[in-house]
């Protein structure tokens, strides 16, 4: 079933490529075989009607070559019309032999020399040319000796005898020429002779005319055989010509018919292949039908099935498709809230220790895509580092005992800055039975900033509180000690007056006792003022209440500079801010003065300062002690006070300035970039809170609008510069 | 019924009269009344004058076809041979042009077939125009009118194939008409004298007519000078001329063959035969009479046959002479 219209394909092409190569080889040349019969008939008739202008002026009495020579041009004619058409001159002449069959019509060429008709047209030219010569020739000397014979009988009238012998040879002539003058001339000569023979005698004298009759029969006799022989030359080539043209019409006609048969031939096969592919088709077509009922017959059952089928296809189609766009619609809404939610889902592959999955949020907290969180362990990586072992530790818990970990660290993000992560993640088991993470990431910078805030404000407040405490307890405890203080100094002052006069007193006593001899009195008075060693103390005495009063003095003085350095107060007021430092360095004196040297350069005209004398002392002392420890660490001998600190004030313009200058071991850039934030510190735990610049940064900046800078050499010192604007007014309008 | 066998009756009478009529006006001679020329396109044939008439076509601008085709003298120069360029004396006698388009053949040898092939044969002859072709058709290009002319009347312009056949279309109609004895073939008796009429007799009785005959009163066939005598025997000093169509064909039997001249303007064609021995045409009938007819003849005779041949001079078109 399958290789029979192939089979039909074959055979219609076969019968396409007999229709192209039967018309591939057709066509088109001047002379085709309908026209060629009236060129040859024409050949033909003008060669017979050149022979039969030949025939008529032999037999004929007109002598006219004209018409001899239009038969003969025609004959030309006809001949050169016939070889002018062929396609080329030096080719055989080239004929299309057009045919119908009744079935086909077609053309095919055939080839024909036309070279022996050529050459005969030539030949028979000169013969004709010969034949007007000869026969002018002839008939010349007929018409003469007629001619003749009559001046000769008219001049032999009287002669009888050679008269008879005139009209005898004149019938004779007469006869020859009536009947076979070609042939028999020879025998008219003879005649002649004869009668020359008779008429030639002595008596009778020859007559002038006979001589020239003699001389034209002669010619005739000579001419005879010779137009005899043109005329059977000239037959012999009409002949040849008359079986040329039969032969090339035979050829043509055989050409003909072969090329007629072979068309015919083409064309019944044609018609079979034709006929051949109407009947497969035809079969096939019954066939066709036969199948296509059948197939109606099991499409109509088949089509109830398929009914069936079709509806409760299109059903569950209806109900699938359903099911497929809420699905779709749930996906839609996962996405757009995996990819909306603050935050960042994960999944993280145990076994290949790879990130499986991570919803866009990523590229929020990280700053970096999705790909390269997939490709690269990224995220991990960028886990600062003393937070690292935290976490390898907590997830490590977390994976071992299958339960939910909540993780807090910081992180790098793509641009270095550092943002805090909180991740809860919770080890799952995949369907695939692979052990994975499942887990969520938070950017938790800003909570935990906020916390860190609440932390230091706590942290101030506690310290505020326990400094106010300090404070209050400091003025307390200064304001118990400076009243003893004051009567002991008052007291010290009144003994050192009174000791002096008792001195004197003493001093007066011995003198005296030295000019008295001595007594008893005086010796008593001698030995009891030897036992007490009045001269030393006479001595020491009072160096020894001037001490006592310069030390409470000096007590005085530090509990006052407490009670100042304590003072309560938190509002901005005029300070003077000399007498502040004073306060500040006397208190923290303790700090620096077994290590250094302390040099005051207070600008003597400096004005009041609007501030908050307790802030700006509390800044200065932390950088006074600072400094004291960085001279300490510096100078492994401290007691030769090599360290120095400079404390001196400036103003310029509006602002004051106040710069506290040490020759300690300075900082190194790091520590130098770092030091006013907060909890910062290089000392060691215990010592120091790292809060001390920070807070004197948050002071100075913040509250007071001012400035504090820092300039450091490592090894060679450093220097805190603050500057503190004169009047808070501007600052104040602008807040 | 009866009237339609009436009318046949009739019909039946009026083809005899008119048949014996037409016998009578067109009775059997040997010898036809000249009818006029084909007609061809007039530009053409006056190209063809002027190119007749130009002495280009020569070397040195001397000669042209007129020089020794003089059309007011019977279309040939009266010399026994021609005058060329240079003053060179040709070898043959230039014949008449004039009617020579019904001839069987060009020259007096036949060795072209028609007036276009004769064209080139007097240009290239170096005794004659002593030309060429690419000499004369540079000559006549730098002619702008006559390059108009040829333009009229070729598409392929100035070519050798154009000037032969505009020369060979303007000869073609310079056809003598209405001779006498044309008139005298019409019917009209009067035509010609009765001495003219009595040599026409002896033209046909004495054997000139068998060669002689047709339209053009000979023209149409070869003859031998010298069937009945041998004439260059007589003349003596043979030249190569002299053998006639035997040049051409090289066979024995054309030996002093030459084309029979036409004898219509005889009169004006003095002197005769290709060697221009005739200087009368007495002294030509004479000749003739001796060695083609073979025979004695008269003055009689000569006079008559002068005067009937006189008859034969008709007339040209004058539009066609210069």
């Amino acid at each position: 079933m399958i290789a029979k219209p192939k089979a039909n394909t074959v055979m219609i092409l076969i019968g396409f490529l007999f229709i192209i190569v039967f018309y591939q080889s057709v066509n088109k040349y001047k002379i085709d075989a309908e026209t060629l019969p009236s060129y040859l008939t024409e050949i033909k008739i003008s060669s017979y009607s050149l022979t039969e202008s030949i025939q008529t002026l032999i037999t004929g009495r007109r002598i006219d070559y004209d018409s001899l020579n239009r038969s003969k041009n025609r004959f030309q004619n006809s001949i050169s019309e016939l070889v002018l058409n062929r396609s080329e001159t030096s080719k055989p002449l080239t004929l299309n032999l057009n045919y119908n069959n009744g079935i086909s019509i077609g053309q095919k060429k055939a080839t024909f020399s036309t070279d022996k008709l050529e050459s005969a047209l030539k030949e028979r030219s000169l013969i004709i040319e010969d034949f007007k010569s000869v026969f002018s020739t002839i008939r010349n000397s007929e018409i003469i000796i007629f001619e003749l014979l009559d001046s000769l009988r008219k001049d032999q009238q009287h002669n009888s005898k050679i008269l008879k012998k005139i009209n005898q040879l004149e019938t004779i002539v007469l006869k020859e020429k009536q009947f076979n003058y070609k042939k028999n001339y020879s025998k008219t000569l003879n005649k002649i002779k004869e009668f020359n023979a008779n008429v030639d005698s002595p008596n009778h004298k020859i007559p002038t005319n006979l001589n020239y009759i003699k001389n034209h029969i002669a010619s005739i006799v000579k001419n005879g055989p010779l137009i005899e022989e043109i005329i059977n030359q000239e037959l012999d080539i009409s002949n040849l010509i008359k079986d040329e043209i039969n032969a090339i019409e035979k050829k043509a006609k055989n050409s003909f018919e072969k090329e007629n048969r072979r068309s015919f031939i083409f064309s019944v096969i044609l018609i079979i292949l034709s006929l051949s592919i109407l009947i497969i088709a035809a079969r096939q077509m019954r066939h066709i039908h036969i199948l296509n009922k059948r197939i109606n017959k099991h499409n109509e059952t088949l089509e109830d099935t398929v009914n069936r089928r079709t509806k409760t296809i299109r059903d569950e189609k209806k109900h699938s498709e359903s099911i497929l766009k809420s699905l779709k619609k749930m996906q839609e809404k996962t996405t757009t809230l995996i990819n909306n939610i603050e935050g960042c889902v994960y999944e993280y592959d145990l076994a290949l220790e790879k990130i499986s999955y991570i919803s866009p949020g990523v590229e929020k907290i990280w700053g970096m895509s999705i790909e390269e969180t997939l490709t690269e362990n990224k995220i991990r990586d960028s886990i600062y580092p003393e937070d690292r072992d935290d976490y390898y530790q907590n997830l490590e818990k977390a994976i071992n005992s299958n339960s939910t970990v909540n993780l807090e660290y910081r992180i790098h993000n793509n641009k270095g800055e550092p943002i805090w992560v909180r991740e809860i993640t919770t080890p799952i088991t995949s369907d695939e039975g692979s052990k994975k993470l499942a887990g969520i990431y938070y950017n938790i910078t800003s909570f935990k900033n906020a916390d860190q805030e609440r932390e230091k404000m706590q942290k101030e407040l506690v310290q505020s509180q326990k400094l106010e405490l300090v404070g209050q307890l400091a003025a307390g405890i200064a304001h118990e000690i400076n009243t003893p203080a004051q009567f002991i100094s008052d007291n010290l002052m009144f003994l050192q007056e009174s000791v002096d006069e008792v001195l004197g007193l003493f001093k007066n006593i011995n003198k005296r006792i030295i000019k008295e001899e001595d007594n008893l009195l005086t010796t008593d008075l001698k030995s009891l003022m030897d036992d007490i060693d009045m001269p030393y103390l006479e001595e020491e005495i009072p160096s020894a209440l001037h001490q006592s009063y310069e030390g409470i003095t000096s007590v005085a003085k530090i509990i006052r500079a407490m009670k100042n350095y304590s003072h309560p107060g938190e509002s901005f007021e005029l300070v003077d801010i000399n007498a502040s430092m004073e306060s500040t360095i006397t208190i923290c004196s303790s700090e620096w003065k077994y290590f250094s040297k302390m040099e005051k350069n207070f600008d003597e005209n400096l004005p009041m300062v609007e501030c908050v004398a307790g802030d700006i002392n509390q800044v200065v002392l932390n950088i006074i002690v600072n400094a004291a420890h960085a001279i300490v660490e510096k100078y492994s001998d401290p007691d030769n006070l090599e360290g120095k600190i400079i404390v001196q004030t400036k103003h310029i313009n509006d602002s004051v300035i106040i710069e506290i200058i040490d020759n300690g071991n300075g900082m190194p850039e790091n520590v130098k970039d770092r030091i006013f934030d907060q909890f910062f510190t290089t000392k060691k735990a215990g010592i120091g809170t790292g809060q001390g610049l920070s807070i004197a940064h948050r002071l100075i900046f913040e509250k007071h609008s001012g400035n504090i800078e820092v300039d450091s050499t490592e090894g060679i010192g450093t220097t805190f510069r603050i500057t503190l604007p004169i009047s808070q007014l501007a600052n104040n309008s602008t807040e | 019924m009866n009237k339609c066998s009436k009318q046949r009756v009739i019909f039946g009478h009026t083809l005899f009269i008119l048949l014996l009529l037409s016998l009578k006006a067109y009775p059997n001679e040997p010898i036809q009344i000249m009818t006029a020329p084909q007609q061809h396109n007039l530009n053409e044939v006056q190209l063809g004058k002027k190119l007749f008439h130009s002495t280009k076509l020569s070397s040195n601008d001397t000669i042209s076809c007129a020089s020794c085709h003089n059309l007011q003298q019977g279309a040939d120069d009266g010399l026994a041979a021609s005058i060329g360029i240079n003053n060179q004396k040709g070898v043959i006698n230039a014949p008449s042009i004039f009617n020579s388009v019904l001839d069987i053949a060009q020259f007096w040898d036949g060795r072209v077939a028609n007036l276009k092939e004769q064209v080139e044969g007097p240009i290239h002859n170096p005794k004659e125009m002593g030309s060429n072709w690419e000499q004369v058709i540079k000559k006549l290009t730098s002619d702008s009118d006559l390059v108009a002319q040829f333009t009229q009347v070729y598409n392929s312009g100035i070519s050798k194939e154009t000037i032969s056949s505009a020369i060979a279309t303007y000869e073609s109609q310079l056809i003598t008409l209405n001779a006498p004895f044309d008139q005298y073939l019409r019917g009209n008796n009067d035509a010609i004298t009765d001495a003219s009429k009595e040599g026409y007799k002896l033209f046909k009785s004495m054997g000139c007519i068998s060669c002689h005959q047709g339209q053009n009163v000979g023209g149409n066939m070869y003859q031998k000078f010298g069937v009945m005598g041998d004439y260059f025997a007589d003349r003596g000093d043979i030249k190569k001329s002299d053998y006639g169509r035997y040049n051409i064909t090289g066979r024995e039997r054309d030996k002093f063959k030459f084309k029979v001249p036409s004898l219509r303007n005889v009169a004006d064609t003095a002197p005769y035969f290709h060697d221009g021995s005739a200087s009368t045409l007495e002294a030509a009938v004479r000749t003739m009479a001796q060695y083609q007819l073979g025979r004695p003849i008269s003055e009689n005779q000569v006079f008559a046959i002068t005067e009937f041949l006189k008859t034969l001079t008709g007339e040209i078109d004058k539009e066609l002479l210069p």
